[in-house]
């Protein structure tokens, strides 16, 4: 009895959150005939995958107090090399190992920055955004090159005939995440840390171990996203990640990801990407911009910062009275 | 004491930093099932005993023995293998996660496919509290619990990794009364169990109603061990506070004029209740208490960091409402925080700019400063303040503590003042620039200004202030004149034993 009401803080969220899914996809259902339909849907899921991983992988950083700006930098780098290795060098397969190896090697980059030279994770992770997108651009210049179609089938296949496999995937790797957070040492020290790293260290975790992990852990699901995305061009384009780093932060934050660390999990950045999506989607059925899809994405990154904070200040205060 | 197993012996530890003597040939030794508690004042070297015995500090010299075996504490993880837990004042605990992570945070169960085993962790977390006596659910996220909750908790962690040494270190200090009863009952109940506690606290009535032997530290020396039976308050705090004369500073009486500072009933943050206090020009008010007593939230109100509610001030005759430290500052009254360089001090800043600050923010004329005449009219500030600097231009990240500790006063000096409120003057200062500050407050003192002082340091508070003003838990217990007390009384005031108004 007891044991319910204590974890219903959380679940209430998320249990909101979903609801809220739902509503956005049942109400302009109602009115709109195009939404209602299986393509819509299909499409939907289709867009979700990329930036689904990506959001993935951001919510392990931004778990521990930390934030990952190189993300869409990877997303970049992964589309072009996927564009420009696949075709030529011929291995799909080598062309897949060579995406995540890259990525992985920009997390640790990522990871040593921050533990060996102590530069704040903001800081670093724009350091390496720079480097990365620097490397893409001089890969490839221009958008183009070829994704060969033996790899783009593995995702643009759809099951039952609407389902996406892209989506599946997605599912797959939501999957794993939340089992990584929850089921693991290292998932359970990722929340101790972000809770407070000093306490965290004084427990006797190897804190620089865990965030090492974490920032790799990010790198990688932003190159698998890269992958998705590959996969739905066909083709590569340098600048195609930009935007996926701040509406990675966004979907994460929606999802009840706290941004000073400890508090949420993938299960709720996966309700964040999907409302993200559905509000693209909705924005594009009255005909507005989808520029205006990112000033939304910054306005949300900025609102729930300083929803936080002003939470903070009031727990704060509170402890002031006490 | 019947054969009991002997859980830790120290003998003739030794410690030495550059210039201080911490620990000097210190004994000590613990039983299964006792409660030793280790006393004496502050810098006494309580801290650094524990400090070795928990392998944060190497000692220079000496034994220390667990169970019998003589053993080499190299550092904290070896402590804890060792089964000896340390309670700190200040929590470990990790506020987003539930009770039962925090017990095994670091430690988690893992089944053998290397899955965290939540099952075993809940069922090992229902043992640990209910072998406590702790009705608490093991998946509660622990923020929103009550500080003696939080504070069994972090003792419950020291149940998980089996620790038979249980040091606690002022575990009292954050707790209500009626939280700190069911602390001893928790403590008495672990002592049932056979585990032997080091019991760290100022509280003297604690200290009697927990504890089988006492052991007192004075300046790094061991004093001696007395069983609690056999020993009294009075006996314990001359061991504590040994012969020691304290220093003698020259107080001028015929400095004391005027009240400056009338403070009554003055009530606001928590540990500020009730007020009342003069402050005449020309003298120093210290006081004395111990931490959490309230000393600097009362310095802090009166600066205006923390709003008053109730009660009245009256500065210079005139009603004063302290409500920002900008009005204080423009009323003449000055604050030197204990923690100068993260409060007060711009460390990348020259001599010039953090002395200027004050003034120059208080008196500017439409945000305009002339610098350059500021900087002519600093430099004798500079000279007679002994701020030793090979340039005024110098970073003051350069200076060493007691030279920062003159610039902030010569900040005030610069600005003037008519009241300066100062919070532990001397703390990290060494011996020769502690005199010169005292010889800094006392020509503040002939200049007409107010001095309020707080201090942790008794010899600091009887050798420089005229009168003392004793603060426990909020309130002001007693005020002496200095030359009418003594540290006695002073300190059993501090420590609540007595409640003597005066």
């Amino acid at each position: 009895m007891r044991r319910v009401k204590s974890i219903s803080d959380s679940k209430r969220q998320l249990i909101t959150l979903y609801l809220t899914v739902l509503g956005m996809y049942a109400i302009p259902a109602l009115f709109s005939a195009p939404f209602r339909s299986v393509q819509n849907a299909t499409n939907i899921l289709n867009q979700a995958a990329p930036i689904g991983f990506v959001a993935l992988g951001q919510t392990f950083p931004i778990l521990i107090g930390g934030i990952d700006l190189s993300v869409g930098s990877v997303v970049s780098l992964t589309t072009a090399l996927a564009a420009v290795y696949m075709a030529t060098s011929g291995g799909i397969f080598t062309g897949v190992c060579l995406c995540l190896f890259a990525a992985a090697v920009v997390g640790l980059v990522n990871g040593l920055v921050i533990n060996k030279l102590r530069v704040e994770p903001l800081i670093a992770t724009l350091g390496t955004t720079g480097v990365v997108s620097g490397i893409t651009l001089a890969i490839m210049p221009y958008p183009g090159g070829y994704v060969p179609s033996g790899f783009t089938n593995w995702w643009s296949y759809r099951v039952f005939g609407f389902f996406p496999l892209a989506f599946v995937y997605f599912l797959v790797g939501l999957l794993i995440c939340h089992l990584i957070l929850n089921f693991t040492r290292f998932g359970r020290r990722v929340y101790a840390l972000g809770g407070d790293e000093h306490k965290a260290s004084v427990a006797g975790i190897k804190v620089k171990r865990i965030k090492m992990g974490v920032y790799v852990l990010s790198s990688v699901f932003a190159s698998i996203g890269g992958l998705a995305l590959a996969a739905r061009m066909r083709s590569g384009d340098p600048l195609a990640g930009n935007p996926f780093t701040l509406s990675s932060i966004a979907a994460v934050i929606v999802g009840g990801t706290s941004f000073t660390g400890g508090v949420g999990g993938v299960i709720g950045t996966a309700a964040g990407v999907a409302i993200m999506g559905l509000l693209s989607v909705i924005l594009n059925i009255y005909g507005i911009s989808p520029f205006f899809q990112n000033v939304l994405a910054g306005l949300i990154v900025v609102a729930a910062v300083v929803f936080n904070s002003i939470r903070s200040r009031s727990i704060l205060q509170a402890k002031g009275r006490q | 004491m019947e054969n009991r197993r002997c859980l830790l012996k120290m003998v003739d530890v030794a410690k030495s930093f550059p210039g201080v003597k911490a620990l000097d040939g210190v004994n000590f030794s613990l039983e299964e099932g006792e409660i030793h508690a280790l006393v004496g004042e502050n810098g006494a070297g309580k801290t650094t005993l524990m400090n070795v015995l928990g392998g944060v500090l190497k000692p220079d010299s000496g034994q220390i023995f667990i169970e019998g075996k003589e053993t080499d504490i190299s550092n904290p993880l070896v402590a804890r293998e060792l089964g000896i837990a340390f309670i700190h004042q200040e929590l470990n605990l990790i506020d987003e996660l539930s009770v039962m992570e925090n017990l095994f945070v670091g430690n988690e169960p893992v089944t053998r496919k290397k899955t965290i085993d939540w099952r075993a962790m809940e069922q090992r977390s229902l043992e640990i509290l209910e072998k406590l006596g702790l009705d608490l659910d093991p998946h509660q996220i622990v923020r929103r619990l009550p500080m003696s909750l939080k504070q069994m908790i972090e003792i419950a962690k020291a149940l998980v990794f089996e620790a038979q040494i249980i040091v606690m270190d002022e575990p009292t200090s954050s707790l209500t009364e009626g939280e700190a009863e069911i602390l001893f009952k928790l403590i008495k109940n672990l002592k049932s169990h056979g585990k032997g506690i080091i019991y760290i606290s100022h509280r003297m009535e604690e200290i009697f109603e927990l504890s089988d032997r006492i052991t007192v530290l004075r300046n790094g020396s061991y004093i001696a061990t007395k069983d609690t039976s056999s020993t009294n308050h009075d006996e314990l705090v001359a061991l504590m506070i040994g012969g020691d004369p304290g220093q003698h500073f020259h107080k001028d009486e015929s400095l004391r004029k005027d009240v400056v500072l009338d403070i009554r009933n003055l009530s606001g943050h928590d540990l500020v209740k009730d007020i009342t206090l003069q402050v005449r020009a020309g003298e120093i008010l210290g006081i004395a208490g111990l931490v959490g007593a309230g000393r600097t939230e009362l310095l802090e109100t009166v600066f205006g960091i923390y709003p008053p509610r109730k009660g009245e001030i009256s500065f210079l005759g005139k009603p004063f409402k302290p409500s920002s430290p900008r009005a204080s500052i423009k009323a003449g009254i000055a604050y030197v925080p204990e923690d100068r360089v993260a409060k007060g001090l711009f460390l990348d800043f020259d001599l010039y700019e953090n002395i200027a600050l004050v003034k120059s923010e208080r008196d500017a004329i439409y945000g305009h400063t002339h610098l350059p005449k500021m900087r002519t009219e600093m430099n004798p500030v500079i000279g007679t303040m002994g701020i030793r600097t090979p340039s005024p231009r110098q970073q003051v990240k350069n200076l060493s503590g007691g030279n920062r500790q003159k610039v902030i006063l010569a900040r005030w000096v610069y600005a003037g003042m008519r009241v300066l409120l100062i919070n532990e003057p001397t703390r990290g200062i060494d011996v020769g620039a502690k005199s010169e500050i005292y010889q800094l407050l006392k020509r503040l003192n002939r200049e007409g200004v107010a001095i309020v002082m707080v201090s942790s340091d008794l010899s600091e508070i009887f050798g420089v202030s005229h009168r003392i003003a004793v603060m426990h838990e909020g309130r002001i217990v007693a005020v002496y004149d200095a030359d009418q007390t003594d540290r006695q009384q002073v300190l059993s005031n501090m420590t609540g034993l007595i409640h003597s108004k005066v």
